[in-house]
C-alpha cells in the first residue's frame, strides 16, 4: 500500500497543473482519418486534429462564403466568373511531425477523397461540385468548380480536409482505414493524438506549434461509453467533464448539481413519422397512406405540441417541415396542418373510414390499422409513439408499435418495408439534404432516403431551383414553396426538433457551442474551476 | 501401441488424454459457435453498412464502398469458407466499426472481463462457502432462515437492476466510488502502479454485484451439501474421537464438499460471464460483454464472431479445468 501511495504521489507531482478535460462519448469513431470515417463521431474526433481551409461561422450560412472563418487558409480570392477560388495557406502551418503544410497537401487530399477506392464519406459531394484542385505555388491552392452553385464554397471547405501527402502518398488506398496512419494519424490542428485505445479512449495533447497559438487546454481525453445515456451518466457521476448531448431526464439531473451546468448546443436534426406511399416492399399504393386525405387526417389527429412538450419539455420544439430551424432556408411562417380532431374525423369519414363497434374505424370490413416502426435507439421515441398511439385511438385509428434497433430500422427503411416509421434525420447546415431525403431522386431500391416514396413535382422542381439559385432571397422563396408542398402533401408527420443541450462540469469554460459541431471551439475551451471530484489520482485543475 | 490377436490398439497415456480431451472439446465448441454466430448474425435484420437515416445522405456512398472492401458483397458460400480459413490462420480480421484489428479488441476486452470475473468468482466462492457452511451447521435456526430468505431474495432480483441501484446510490448520489469506466481517464496511461488503485476503485461496484450473486448460489448449494455431510458416519466418528466441532465443520466437512464446489465453479463461470455482460454495460466497463453488445448493435460481424469464439473457448477450457479439479478432489477423497 505504501508503494501504491508513493507511486500515486509521484504521478501527482508529474501531472500537477495540467488542464485536462475528459469528454464522455456515446461511441467511438469508425476511422481516424478525416473524410474516411462514415460516422458523425469520426468527424468530431478527427477534426480535433485536422484543420479545414475555412470553417462555418456561427450563423451556419452555407450560401457563398459569407460568415466563413479562415482556418488553414488565411484568405481566399475568387476568379471573375466565380468558377475558381484560390486559398492562401497560412505559411506558419505545420503538420504535427514538423513538416510545413503545403498546397500539394490540399491537392492530394482532394485526389484521395474523390478516389472511389477510398470510399470517402465526402467524396461524392466533392466530385459533384469540384472539378479539380491545383497548386499554383507551395502556399496557394486553387479549386476549380464544375458549375456555379450557391453552396459551392460550403461543399468544398466542409468536405475537403487537407491531408499530409508525405505520409499518405505511399499508403495503399484500398486499405487506408486499416493503415498505420489511421492508427496514429498526424494532423495539423490545435491538438495532437497522443494515445488511442479503440472503444476505450483517445487522448490528445496540445499542439505547442499550432499556427494560431497554443490551445488553452493541455490534454483532451475522449472516453468511450456504450451509448449516450452511459456517457451522460459519466458526467453526472463526476467521471467526466463534458457530454455533447443529454436526454431530458439527464438534463434535469444535471440541472440539480452545482458542479455541473447545461449548455445549449442547438441541433441540426428533426424527427418524423414517415408514411409509406406504397405497400411494404410492393409497388401498389398503400391501403392506408396511399390516400392524401388519410395522411392529412392522421397528421391532424396528432397533437404534436402536447407530444413534444410531454417528452422533451423545454428541450424540444415541434418540427415545421423537411428542414431545421438552424438552416438558413428555414421558414417559421409556413402554414401547418392544424391539430383538429373534428376535421380529421370528417376527412377519415369522407375517405370511407367510418367508426364501427368499439369506436374503431374500418372500411369495407378492413380496420384502419397500421404498424409504426420505431427506431428505439433512444428513450424518447418509444414514449412519443405510445402517446401518439393513445391520441390516434381516440380517433378510431389502430396504430400498433414495433420497436426496432438501429440496424433493423435501417434495413426496414432500405427495403421500404414499413407502414409508417418514426426516426430522426440528422442533416447538415446546408438545406441540400432535403433533396435526397424527400425528393423523388432519393427514392431508390436499397436506399433509406425518402423511404416512403414521396414524389412531388412541385417539391422537386423548387428544391432543385433553390439549390442552383445564387440569390439567397430568391432561394428562400423557392424553398418556401417546396416546404409548403411537403407540409400539405403530408408524406410525414413533422414531429419534433430536439433542442440539444450538452452537459459540462462547471469548472470547464466552453463558450458558445456551434450548433452542428460542438468541437469547433475546443481550442478556446479552458479549465477555470476546482478539480473534478473523480479526477483519478492526478489533479489536473490548477488554472495556469 | 499394443497388438492383441492381430488388432492394433492405440494407447494414449492418461496425462496426455487429460490434456487432449478438453482441447478437443474446446475445438468442437469453437467450430460450433463460429458456425452458429456466422449464420445467426446474417439472419438478423440489418446490414453493417446500410446507410443510417441518422446520417447525412452523402454517407451512403462510403458505406457501400466499405461493404465491398470487407467482402460482404460476396455470396455466403464464399464468405463462410473464407472465414474458417482466416480463423485457421489466426487472422480474426478487422472491425467493421473502427477498422482496428479484431485480435487487439478481443484481447483487451477479454482481459478486462477477466479482471471482473476472476475476483468475483473467488470472492463469491469464498463468501458462499463460508455462508453455506455456517447455514448448514445451523440448519433450521432463525438466522439460517433469515439468511436463506436473503440469498433467495437477492437471486430473484435481476443483476442489472442491482447494478443500477448500487451505482445510482454509491457512485452517483453519494459519489463514493466511480460510476463508469475501468480506470480514471487522467491516469489511464500512467504507470501500472499508479493505475492499479484506480482500477481497484472502479472494479469495486461491478465485482461486488457479480460476487454477491455467485455467493448466493454457492451458499444455497453448500448449505445442502453440509447438511448431507453432517449426517454421515465420518462426522459422527470424528465427534466420538473428540475432534472439536469447529474443526469437524471447517476441515472435514469442508473437504468433503470441496469437489462439489469445484465442479460448481465450472458451471458458474459461464453464468458469471453472461451476467458480466449486463453489469459491464451498466458501469461502462470495457469488457467482452459490453463490446459484444455494442458490436451486435452495429452488426460488427468480425468482432462478434471473435468475441463469441474466444469467450466460448475460454469458458469451455475453464469448465474442463474445474471438472478435472473436481474429479481429482473426489479421487483424493476416495483414497483418504
Amino acid at each position: 500500500m505504501a508503494l501504491l501511495a508513493g507511486a500515486t504521489l509521484a504521478c501527482r507531482a508529474d501531472m500537477g497543473g495540467e488542464k485536462t478535460v475528459v469528454i464522455a462519448a456515446g461511441g467511438d469513431a469508425d476511422a481516424m482519418i478525416p473524410m474516411v470515417g462514415a460516422q458523425a463521431q469520426a468527424r468530431a474526433m478527427t477534426e480535433i486534429m485536422f484543420e479545414k481551409l475555412a470553417d462555418l461561422g456561427d450563423s451556419l450560412n452555407t450560401v457563398g462564403d459569407y460568415g466563413y472563418v479562415p482556418r488553414l487558409a488565411t484568405s481566399w480570392s475568387w476568379s471573375g466568373d466565380s468558377m475558381a477560388v484560390t486559398f492562401a495557406l497560412d505559411p506558419r502551418a505545420t503538420w504535427h511531425d514538423g513538416r510545413p503544410v503545403r498546397a500539394n497537401d490540399v491537392v492530394f487530399a482532394f485526389q484521395l477523397a474523390t478516389d472511389p477506392k477510398v470510399g470517402a464519406a465526402t467524396g461524392a459531394d466533392l466530385r459533384g461540385v469540384v472539378d479539380s484542385v491545383t497548386a499554383p505555388d507551395s502556399t496557394h491552392a486553387t479549386a476549380w468548380f464544375k458549375a456555379r452553385r450557391p453552396d459551392q464554397f460550403h461543399q468544398l471547405v466542409y468536405n475537403l480536409i487537407p491531408l499530409p501527402e508525405h505520409l499518405l502518398a505511399a499508403v495503399n488506398r484500398d486499405s487506408l482505414r486499416v493503415s498505420s496512419f489511421a492508427a496514429q494519424p498526424v494532423g495539423n490542428g490545435p491538438f495532437k493524438l497522443a494515445i488511442r485505445v479503440p472503444r476505450e479512449r483517445t487522448e490528445y495533447v496540445a499542439n505547442d506549434n499550432f499556427a494560431r497559438g497554443r490551445p488553452r487546454l493541455d490534454r483532451v481525453i475522449v472516453t468511450i461509453h456504450q451509448g449516450g445515456p452511459a456517457a451522460a451518466r459519466a458526467v453526472i457521476a463526476g467521471d467526466a467533464d463534458f457530454v455533447e448531448r443529454l436526454s431530458p431526464d439527464d438534463a434535469a439531473e444535471v440541472s440539480k448539481s452545482p458542479e455541473l451546468r447545461l449548455i445549449p448546443a442547438g441541433s441540426v436534426e428533426y424527427g418524423v413519422v414517415s408514411f409509406n406511399f406504397k405497400r411494404p416492399k410492393g409497388s401498389a399504393p398503400h391501403p392506408v397512406f396511399g390516400d392524401l386525405r388519410v395522411r392529412q387526417a392522421v397528421t391532424m389527429a396528432v397533437d404534436r405540441a402536447t407530444l413534444v412538450q410531454s417528452v422533451y419539455g423545454s428541450l424540444g420544439r415541434v418540427a415545421l417541415g423537411p428542414f431545421v430551424r438552424a438552416q438558413w432556408s428555414a421558414d417559421t411562417t409556413l402554414s401547418q396542418l392544424p391539430f383538429d380532431t373534428a376535421a380529421a374525423g370528417a376527412m377519415l369519414d369522407s375517405a370511407g373510414w367510418r367508426r364501427g363497434t368499439g369506436g374503431m374505424r374500418a372500411r369495407a370490413g378492413a380496420p384502419l390499422r397500421f404498424v409504426l416502426a420505431v427506431a428505439a435507439t433512444n428513450r424518447e421515441r418509444p414514449r412519443l409513439a405510445e402517446l401518439m398511439q393513445q391520441q390516434l385511438k381516440q380517433q378510431g385509428v389502430d396504430m400498433q408499435i414495433q420497436l426496432l434497433d438501429g440496424a433493423a430500422m435501417q434495413a426496414r427503411l432500405s427495403a421500404h418495408d414499413f407502414d409508417a416509421a418514426m426516426f430522426t434525420w440528422r442533416t447538415t447546415p446546408s438545406p441540400s439534404g432535403a433533396q435526397s431525403a424527400w425528393g423523388t431522386v432519393g427514392y431508390a431500391p436499397g436506399s433509406p432516403y425518402n423511404a416512403g416514396g414521396y414524389s412531388s413535382a412541385v417539391f422537386d422542381a423548387n428544391v432543385d431551383s433553390a439549390l442552383k439559385e445564387r440569390d439567397r432571397t430568391r432561394a428562400r422563396a423557392q424553398f418556401r414553396v417546396a416546404y409548403q408542398a411537403a407540409i400539405t402533401d403530408a408524406p410525414a408527420i413533422w414531429l419534433y426538433e430536439p433542442s440539444v443541450v450538452a452537459g459540462a462540469a462547471a469548472r470547464v469554460s466552453t463558450g458558445t457551442l456551434r450548433q452542428d459541431a460542438w468541437w469547433a471551439s475546443l481550442e478556446r475551451w479552458d479549465v477555470t474551476g476546482p478539480p473534478r471530484r473523480r479526477a483519478g489520482t492526478a489533479p489536473d485543475s490548477a488554472p495556469r | 501401441m499394443t497388438s492383441d490377436a492381430g488388432r492394433v490398439q492405440l494407447t494414449i497415456p492418461g496425462a496426455l488424454l487429460a490434456v487432449l480431451r478438453p482441447l478437443g472439446r474446446a475445438m468442437l465448441v469453437a467450430l460450433l459457435v463460429t458456425s452458429v454466430s456466422f449464420v445467426g448474425l446474417r439472419l438478423l435484420p440489418g446490414d453493417p453498412f446500410a446507410p443510417s437515416p441518422d446520417d447525412p445522405p452523402e454517407l451512403a456512398h462510403a458505406r457501400a464502398q466499405s461493404r465491398v472492401q470487407f467482402g460482404l458483397d460476396r455470396p455466403i458460400s464464399v464468405q463462410y469458407p473464407a472465414l474458417l480459413g482466416a480463423l485457421a490462420r489466426g487472422d480474426l480480421g478487422h472491425s467493421f466499426a473502427t477498422a482496428q484489428p479484431v485480435s487487439g479488441i478481443v484481447r483487451s476486452a477479454i482481459t478486462n472481463t477477466a479482471i471482473l470475473v476472476a475476483p468475483a468468482l473467488l470472492i463469491g466462492l469464498a463468501l458462499g462457502v463460508a455462508l453455506g457452511t455456517w447455514q448448514g451447521a445451523h440448519a433450521g435456526s432463525v438466522r439460517d432462515k433469515i439468511l436463506g430468505g436473503a440469498t433467495f431474495g437477492y437471486l430473484a432480483v435481476p443483476e442489472f437492476l442491482v447494478a443500477l441501484i448500487l451505482g445510482g446510490l454509491v457512485a452517483i448520489r453519494w459519489k463514493l466510488l466511480p460510476a463508469t469506466g475501468m480506470v480514471g481517464a487522467e491516469v489511464a496511461t500512467a504507470p501500472w502502479l499508479v493505475r492499479l488503485p484506480s482500477i481497484v476503485e472502479h472494479a469495486v461496484l461491478p465485482v461486488s454485484v457479480l460476487a454477491m450473486s455467485t455467493a448466493c448460489v454457492v451458499a444455497r448449494h453448500q448449505r445442502a451439501a453440509v447438511i448431507a455431510a453432517v449426517g454421515e458416519g465420518f462426522v459422527r466418528g470424528a465427534g466420538a474421537r473428540g475432534v472439536p466441532a469447529h474443526r469437524i465443520l471447517w476441515v472435514h466437512v469442508l473437504r468433503r464438499t470441496a469437489g462439489t464446489i469445484c465442479a460448481m465453479a465450472g458451471v458458474l463461470l459461464p453464468a458469471l460471464v453472461g451476467g458480466a455482460a449486463l453489469v459491464e454495460r451498466v458501469f461502462s466497463w470495457p469488457g467482452a460483454g459490453s463490446a459484444l453488445v455494442t458490436a451486435v448493435a452495429a452488426r460488427d460481424y468480425p468482432v462478434v464472431q471473435a468475441l463469441v469464439l474466444m469467450t466460448a473457448v475460454a469458458v469451455a477450457l475453464s469448465a474442463s479445468l474445474a471438472e478435472a479439479g473436481a474429479q481429482r478432489l473426489a479421487q483424493g477423497e476416495a483414497l483418504v
